[in-house]
């Protein structure tokens, strides 16, 4: 082979010299620097437009210097960067190289495990540039993708530093619900997060923080965002297809900068923002609120005489000189601070192509607008990749990352202990040890000490002994540690200084041999058929065990151990939720293209995994995809206004294990002592299930990408359809059976719809002053339908202890999870306006057997069944919590130094219950706090601009709100239609105005590029709910009123390139 | 685009239809009822299950227990019902009646929606078949766009009238079982001889007539007639809740509407869960030590048949001493 170069080669010198004598040849030298950054680029590659001759690169300083024939155009071209084209010319010239953006379709792709040209890719997967996102400040890079990626569906709802939204890919993954009505939540069903290779599981991390202890650090809030170099979120089953164990809710790859320039390259970036408090509501203080509660005790106590007697025997309502009740304090402002914040982040990396590093170190820290709550981040990622030959590569990789959070007195979900302290009366004084508002100390005084350690080391080898065939292996280790340390002092503890502590471990081991083979039969020095064989094994090991131990009555609030005195309140123990887990799985892909025209993928893999039933055995999931390249057919050539177009087509199956290991197997328990021996006892609570599946995703996907006009426009449409089988759900066994409960896979689901990008730019140039810009929206329409429920039920309400009062209904071929509500018409004016049972002569009562009646003033709700009796039965189905269309708008436009970049994210089509409308109300229920405090519950909240009814006749929209003693008909219940709202949302999301310096000026002081700029994140939001926020909803649909809201920043930022 | 409308119209073809749920565990808690003719009754014996609501519910085929047809459960008959709710602070008897009105029903019906059952007041024994009788069957027939389900021979078995209550009656004979019955409260009454604390008072129903009245008659042990103006703390006003009250020295009579209490729901005439009504008589006397005595004497009664009610309380072993010591 090489001979034969070095033939040819000869034969071309001694034929090509006579036609070199007739041009003349020129110097061309000059330096080729990004567009963006400024910075000199290393390695770029120049070539003589018409010949494709390569003839040379440009040095370490980003310098070339070349000889080449007058008149000819050279290109210069770099893998991510969009191709420069120039005139050969003997002055020096200075080559400004674009990098690509997602929207142009010509990139790189990674599938599976391969890196595919972005014409060979048969799947659906988008691209997102890390730069997109790092001007915007946010511990997760997961809240920066709201709105940029057509079918995910991001809720930031809930604003608590570290945390993370909720998180859907192409719809609902699953309907089990935990907790209930405004408590509710959906079971987490993020798509797999792959940190260059580490798959990190968000769905189970998360679930540990938010019910139990622990500290609630997302795993995702650890990787420093200006680290990012891309995140590629693969949608479909053929993008997914060898992540399939685990890519069931979709997947999501990110991976982390990399050395690139021979020159070192020292980056610093640094962000300073101000967090503001979001709208805070309006609350009636001081002498104001005693009166208010004084009118209405004189109003509808039961008489007079009682009323009087309740104000003296109340002093908050009679003892007004009382320097404890005479006080107008600002619960809110006690609780809610806007906050200043910075980030750093140093990133150093170099090295050429057979050996280069990456150093990332940060700090972030983020205090939240809730006192005592934040966010601190120390990370240090390292890679290194070395290539001592062409046919050998190695790279290792370390990211690591500590994060402390504070939690304040609420966990990292809800805030229930401000939000019962910024319930307070105003009369009570401001928090100090002898104050009766416990739950303002709490927040404010307890320890807390929550630190989430993750340390993800990574290796990576690739062998390549003869030209076409590569052999892989990879192995990584993820560790999380987390660390929950909690001390409440004696004072707001009844007296007993109350300490615990939590420690989770993690552990998930990966690791993947495969074979790669690639064989082009080649015409005309053209692929025609290309052909690749892959063959992969893989293994994954989970475990995770969290323990926690409580220590009561400390001897004091110093010395919180080594023994309490109520040593027999003090417990310790291993949470049930224990777990160790494998999966096996081998298989192969074969694709297939001609000449790029028409390409061909068969995937094919078999899973094992240790929480399947023994009967089930391996699972196999076949995947068949395939794709059209118009631009490369012959009759096309002549299409000048069209650059791509493509249609591309997939179905197959991916998994993800769901349940645990005693779902399949049942469970043993210790028993009693039997004549001094230990029994074990089996445990009767959850009988096995030996058939025990993974959950199924087959998905259907049609999709199409086009980009026409010398890539001034392009656009891109999916159309999926995907079948979620093999749910979870706890079936109830009847008791002769001897077991409570059996786990089924009965419970399936369809999600469709349809995803829709396009974008706009301006005239490529390679004038880097001229006004260019990019205009590009996505949105997708999802509709999920609810196919299978055990037994073959048609419909489930599911109405267990812990869903008292907000059932959620499942039926069959509906949305997957409906809001039950009660139908409101209006309040009566009037008791004679209350309709009678014919027989009793009883009003509409409120529940069974209670004698609680609707009377004048009261809500009017649709009595369904026609009883005469408001209750679970008369609930309809009115909701329906999960956006019809989401989507979002994407602005960028750059005149000489200057840009401006803004990013709007819209979810449209839903239904939110006001809570927090209805718990304005609801203050004024107990005016006596017979079953609640004034500390507590004690706030009262201007209601003047509500039509509520206030005397007989009244034909008001809000029920009678003062009327306490008929309070137990509970009028402001959440789940009615009175508090149903569309909670459609545009969304602000951030906009970013940058100035890059001058680089000749600033190369003065040896800085090869700056940049400042101003960012607002969460600005807007344009919204018809009346309540606080939309997006601060749950994914039920109640907004949460205890809920952590989002700040609004403002950030002055800074990058900086040495 | 428009392929996109075609495949959103096209997967609707492959998926499920919604349709409403009847399901199997959609049940009434009991399979026989026993209600006690002459009285409002009403069973919420409906669970709904997983069955989407509303449901349709129709009673068929109501035979008696040998299989033949019961006209008496087929046939309409005219009932009084509730036209607006009874609040116990009317003041007159027309008010009262205004708030009622006579509309034709089945005597024992299903509700339309709810699956309650009802008993109208004025199925008697005179036409119905009472217990020791087999009684009824009938059968349920639940539906909704979704299908239909059976609920099959489920029974009726009513006991007949117990006109008042507490009830001196068998339930199954209607044969009298004990001359009277006693008050539900007796405090501080001393006996006239004795002097000491009286606990033998018996309490008697008579109905005299088929008016709208209800006589109070307080009796001594040889049987004459106690002035009611002896309890001089009685509230007689609101003593019941009946109107154009005439007291002599032998009895107290209102005109009243029946049944006693008119509904279930609390007044300030009955007890407090609405089900009785309840009358206290009271004098104070000055006792033994020169210390103020408050007596009472009360019953928690019903009285489900329209007449001329009388009740009798009978001093058996003393009569009560409503002077000062």
């Amino acid at each position: 082979m090489r001979h034969a170069f070095a033939i040819l080669l000869t034969l071309i010198m001694c034929v090509g010299i006579q036609p070199s004598f007739a041009q003349t040849n020129i110097n061309c030298s000059g330096i080729v620097v990004d567009n963006v950054t400024n910075a000199p680029m290393v390695g770029v590659s120049i070539m003589i437009q018409k010949t494709h001759k390569v003839v040379g690169k440009t040095d370490d300083q980003g310098k070339f210097s070349v000889s080449v024939p007058d008149g000819i155009k050279l290109v210069f071209s770099y893998v991510n960067y969009a191709n420069s084209l120039a005139d050969a010319s003997g002055e020096s010239m200075e080559i400004s190289m674009t990098l690509k953006d997602d929207s142009d379709l010509k990139d790189v792709a990674v599938v599976g495990f391969r890196k595919v040209s972005r014409e060979a890719n048969t799947g659906a997967s988008v691209v997102i540039s890390g730069k997109d996102l790092q001007d915007v400040p946010a511990a997760s890079v997961a809240d920066l993708l709201q709105g940029k990626v057509a079918g995910l569906n991001i809720q930031n709802n809930n604003g608590s530093p570290g945390a993370r939204g909720s998180i859907f890919l192409r719809g609902v993954s699953n309907i089990s619900v935990t907790g209930a009505g405004s408590g509710g939540y959906l079971t987490p069903t993020s798509p797999l997060f792959v940190i260059d290779g580490v798959p990190v599981d968000m769905n189970t991390e998360y679930e540990y923080g938010f019910n139990q202890g622990g500290p609630g650090i997302s795993p995702l809030s650890l990787i420093p965002v200006e680290d990012i170099e891309k995140v590629e979120v693969l949608k479909d089953a053929a993008a997914t297809a060898l992540w399939g164990s685990r890519g069931a809710y979709g997947v999501i790859l990110v991976t982390t900068k990399r050395g690139k320039s021979e020159v070192p390259i020292v980056a610093y970036s640094g962000q300073f923002y101000y967090s503001d408090i979001p709208q805070l509501r309006d609350v009636i203080g001081g002498k104001e609120e005693r009166l208010l509660r004084i009118r209405q005790l004189l109003a509808y106590d039961s008489s007079y005489a009682d009323a009087l007697a309740q104000i003296n025997s109340h002093p908050y309502l009679s003892d007004s000189l009382n320097a404890y009740y005479n006080n107008s304090t600002n619960w809110q402002a006690v609780f809610y601070k806007p906050t200043y914040n910075y980030s750093h982040n140093v990133n150093i990396s170099g090295g050429s192509q057979k050996f280069n590093y990456k150093v990332n170190m940060g700090i972030y820290d983020q205090k939240g607008i809730i006192e005592n709550t934040g966010l601190t981040r120390y990370s240090l990622n390292m890679n290194t990749r070395y290539q001592p030959s062409e046919k050998f590569i190695l790279a290792a990789a370390i990211n690591s990352g500590l994060a402390q959070k504070r939690n304040g007195s609420g966990n990292s979900l809800v805030q229930d202990g401000v939000a019962e302290g910024t319930n307070a009366s105003s009369l009570l004084p401001a928090p100090s040890q002898y104050s009766e508002n416990n739950n303002a100390l709490a927040s404010i005084s307890v320890r807390d000490d929550n630190k989430t350690i993750q340390i993800q080391p990574s290796i990576d080898i690739q062998w390549t002994p003869v030209e076409g065939l590569q052999f892989q292996a990879s192995a990584n280790y993820n560790f999380n540690s987390g660390i929950s340390d909690n001390f409440k002092p004696s004072i707001i503890n009844d007296g007993n200084g109350l300490t615990t502590s939590f420690h989770s471990r993690t552990n998930a081991l990966y690791n993947r041999n495969s074979v790669n083979y690639i064989k082009s039969i080649q015409k005309d020095g053209i692929g025609v058929h290309n052909f690749t064989i892959f063959a992969f094994n893989e293994i994954q090991m989970n475990s995770y065990r969290s323990d926690q131990s409580r220590l009561s009555g400390s001897a004091n609030d110093y010395l919180t151990g080594p023994n309490g005195y109520n040593w027999y309140a003090s417990l310790a123990g291993t949470f049930d939720n224990a777990e160790e887990s494998r999966n096996v799985a081998y298989g192969g892909a074969f694709s297939y293209n001609y000449k790029l025209r028409y390409v061909v993928d068969f995937q094919y893999r078999v899973d094992g995994t240790s929480t399947n039933g023994p009967n089930i055995g391996f699972k196999k999931s076949p995947n068949i995809s395939a794709r059209w390249n118009m631009q490369n057919e012959e009759w096309t050539k002549g299409w000048r206004w069209m650059n791509e177009s493509s249609l591309r087509f997939s179905y197959g199956t991916t998994l993800i294990p769901t349940g645990s290991i005693f779902d399949v197997y049942g469970k043993f328990n210790p028993g009693s002592n039997y004549n001094g021996q230990q029994t074990i006892v089996s445990d009767f609570s959850n009988a096995p299930n030996v058939d025990f599946k993974s959950y199924t995703n087959t998905s259907f996907d049609f999709g199409y990408e086009g980009t026409f006009f010398n890539n001034r426009f392009s656009v891109m449409y999916d159309f999926y359809y995907i079948s979620k089988d093999n749910q979870p759900w706890a079936n109830t066994l009847a008791n002769t059976t001897g077991y409570a409960k059996i786990t089924t896979n009965d419970v399936a689901l369809v999600s469709y719809g349809n995803e829709f990008t396009v974008s706009f730019r301006s005239a490529p140039s390679s004038d880097e002053n001229k006004l260019s810009w990019n205009v590009s929206a996505n949105a997708a329409v999802n509709k999920n339908v609810l196919t299978k429920l055990p037994d073959g039920a048609r419909q489930i309400i599911k109405q267990d202890a812990s869903t008292d009062g907000f059932p959620v209904l499942y039926r069959v071929g509906n949305n997957p999870l409906q809001t039950l509500v009660y139908n409101t018409v209006g309040v009566y004016p009037d008791n004679s306006s209350v309709i009678v049972d014919p027989l009793t002569g009883r009003p509409i009562q409120v529940g069974v057997g209670t004698n609680m009646f609707l009377g004048a003033g009261a809500p009017r709700w649709t009595d369904v069944n026609g009883d005469y009796i408001i209750d679970q039965n008369d609930l309809l189905v009115l909701g329906n919590p999960m956006p019809k269309i989401t989507g979002g708008f994407n602005f960028y436009v750059k005149y000489k130094q200057w840009s401006l970049n803004a990013n709007v994210s819209a979810t449209l089509f839903r239904d939110v219950i006001n809570t927090s409308l209805a718990g304005k109300f609801e203050h004024f229920k107990d005016p006596l706090f017979a079953s609640t405090s004034i500390s507590k519950n004690g706030v009262l909240v201007p209601i003047d601009q509500y039509d509520y009814w206030k005397e007989l006749g009244d034909n008001a929209t809000f029920p009678n709100p003062y009327d306490y003693l008929n309070s137990a008909i509970n009028p402001y219940r959440y789940n009615q239609t009175l508090f149903f709202e569309d909670g459609s949302y545009w969304k602000l999301n951030n906009v970013t105005v940058s100035y890059t310096v001058d680089r000749s000026w600033s190369k003065r002081f040896g800085i090869s590029s700056a940049r400042f700029y101003l960012t607002g994140a969460n600005l807007l939001i344009i919204s018809p709910y009346s309540g606080s926020s939309p997006e601060n909803v749950t994914d039920l649909g109640f907004d949460n009123a205890n809920g952590y809201p989002n700040a609004k920043n403002y950030v002055i930022g800074v990058n900086i390139q040495f | 685009m428009a392929l996109g409308v075609f495949g959103l119209t096209s997967c609707d073809k492959l998926l499920p239809d919604e349709r409403e749920s009847v399901a199997t565990n959609s049940s009434f808690t009991q399979d026989v009822y026993a209600p006690i003719l002459g009285r409002a009754t009403l069973y919420n014996t409906f669970n709904a299950g997983n069955s989407t609501q509303p449901l349709t519910f129709k009673m068929i085929n109501p035979r008696t227990y040998t299989g033949e047809a019961a006209p008496e459960l087929t046939d309409v008959f005219p009932v009084t019902v509730w036209k607006q709710a009874y609040t116990g602070e009317e003041t007159s008897l027309d008010e009262i009646n205004k708030k009622r009105s006579v509309e034709n029903h089945h005597l024992f019906e299903i509700r339309e929606h709810s699956g309650q059952f009802l008993m109208w007041p004025e199925a008697k024994s005179t036409f119905m078949q009472a217990q020791p009788d087999s009684g009824y069957i009938f059968d349920i027939e639940m539906s909704n766009s979704g299908g239909r389900r059976y609920f099959r021979n489920m029974r009726l078995k009513p006991f007949r009238e117990i006109p008042f209550e507490p009830s001196t009656q068998d339930p199954i004979t209607g044969q009298t079982t004990s001359a009277g019955v006693f008050p539900s409260r007796i405090s501080n009454i001393y006996g006239k001889h004795s002097g000491q604390l009286i606990a033998d008072i018996g309490v008697v129903f008579h109905k005299v007539g088929n008016g709208n009245s209800l006589t109070f008659e307080f009796l001594d042990t040889l049987q004459r007639h106690i002035s009611p103006q002896k309890f001089n703390l009685t509230d007689w006003a609101h003593l019941v809740h009946g109107f154009n009250m005439k007291m002599s020295d032998t009895a107290v009579t209102y005109q009243v509407a029946y049944p006693i209490p008119l509904t279930h729901v609390k007044t300030r005439y009955t007890t407090s869960d609405g089900l009785r009504a309840r009358v206290v008589f009271s004098y104070d006397r000055m006792g033994f030590g020169d210390q103020r005595e408050v007596a009472e004497l009360g019953l928690d009664f019903a009285i489900y048949e329209p007449g001329d009610w009388q009740i009798k309380f009978i001093f058996v072993d003393d009569n009560p001493n409503f002077d000062d010591e």
